[in-house]
């Protein structure tokens, strides 16, 4: 036998399973491919929820201000929406009694129920008549720092962090519930001038350029809460 | 016999240093692999940006976005998780006309908060505060209805 056959023989064979041993080199730890076929399936199971979600019933609220006799256009916040009708849509008023769509009216307020289809038109099924104030949301929520409080009525000053040419003069009551950081129940005279909070408030009914809170909670200077979702 | 005396040693040598060199290639290649994994799993928080950015969302502002349920859905409970993702550890508040609902993101920005509807339409405000005081604010039309639609 050739010698340096042999030799080669011996060796080559060696080098190459050195080679596979690298290139295969099994790792336990995930690699960046792992990585992104974990997020490709993410995305993908969040995609599915979002497709079912769409499937379901939607609503649009709205002020009615064009009527055919298959559909209605809304308006709301500046956006029209078109609301298909159909033989099986029900109509209902304020006080819950059925009506005709022959009863609804422009400048009626409405919340419809029913299917979007591909244009994005609500073929309703359930409409019913409703007052838009009943359902708007003012409460605002501003992160602010005490600069006054009353001693002898139930009413603080608070400027916003992000604008300090702006005031709030803000009413309390016991209803007004008051809470750390960790949501404990702390009391409302324990507030002092000089806290950071952040306020839940709407425009108090009683009183004007005042808003009414519903809820403060006091903000620590060092943050220590654990950040775990809670209701 | 002093031929394959003097093959066999050269035949040894060969084997010795192809054995001992290819082992120190595969112990480096193997450390750096390793290394290199570690590497990549050490911030966590990569999977979760990348998902917050490409979320299918109904409603999504700069820092705050919503991923369940989406606008103008109907629901047939009167209970829902308000779930979405925000800055690391920014304090959530979920307001509907008639009540407040507060929570914390997660190191991941993640958050869920389940909170009660009143029948018929419900305009609920979220809004997430980050640790810099920067507020960011969405609303979502959410109609509680047990009828069937």
């Amino acid at each position: 036998m050739n010698p340096l056959f042999l030799i080669l023989s011996l060796f080559i064979p060696f080098q190459v399973s050195a080679q596979e041993a690298i290139t295969v080199t099994p790792t336990k730890a995930p690699t960046k491919e792992v990585l992104d076929l974990v997020t490709k399936k993410v995305k993908e199971m969040l995609n599915q929820e979002s497709t079912t979600v769409s499937t379901g019933p939607k609503s649009f609220i709205g002020t009615i201000f064009q009527i055919s006799d298959t559909q209605l256009t809304i308006n709301y916040k500046n956006q029209d929406k078109v609301i298909l009708i159909d033989a099986d849509t029900i109509f209902i008023n304020a006080k819950k009694v059925k009506i005709k769509f022959s009863d609804i009216k422009s400048t009626q307020s409405i919340l419809a129920m029913g299917y979007l289809n591909a244009q994005n038109q609500l073929t309703a099924k359930r409409i019913i008549i409703t007052d838009l104030k009943t359902i708007e949301n003012n409460n605002q929520v501003v992160i602010g720092t005490i600069v006054d409080i009353s001693k002898s009525s139930p009413i603080f000053v608070l400027i916003p962090i992000k604008n300090k040419n702006t005031q709030y003069q803000i009413t309390t009551d016991t209803k007004t519930d008051v809470v750390d950081q960790n949501g404990q129940e702390i009391k409302l005279s324990s507030l002092t001038a000089g806290q950071k909070i952040i306020t839940i408030i709407k425009p108090d009914i009683k009183l004007k350029q005042t808003f009414y809170t519903t809820k403060i909670i006091t903000q620590s200077k060092t943050s220590t809460s654990t950040p775990t979702p809670a209701n | 016999m002093i031929k394959e005396f003097v093959l066999t040693i050269i035949l040894g040598a060969v084997l010795g240093f192809g054995i001992t060199g290819s082992y120190l290639v595969v112990h480096k290649n193997n450390n750096e692999s390793i290394s290199a994994n570690n590497s990549q799993l050490s911030p966590t928080p990569v999977i979760s940006e990348t998902v917050a950015q490409t979320t299918p969302t109904v409603t999504e502002t700069s820092n705050l976005t919503i991923t369940a349920p989406e606008n103008n859905t109907v629901l047939s409970t009167d209970t829902t998780s308000i779930k979405g993702t925000a800055k690391s550890n920014s304090s959530i508040i979920i307001s509907s006309s008639t009540q407040t609902f507060t929570g914390q993101a997660n190191a991941n920005g993640i958050f869920s908060i389940n909170i009660n509807l009143a029948s018929g339409a419900n305009l609920v405000k979220i809004t997430a505060i980050d640790s810099e005081d920067n507020q960011t604010e969405t609303e979502l039309l959410l109609t509680y209805s047990t009828a069937k639609i």
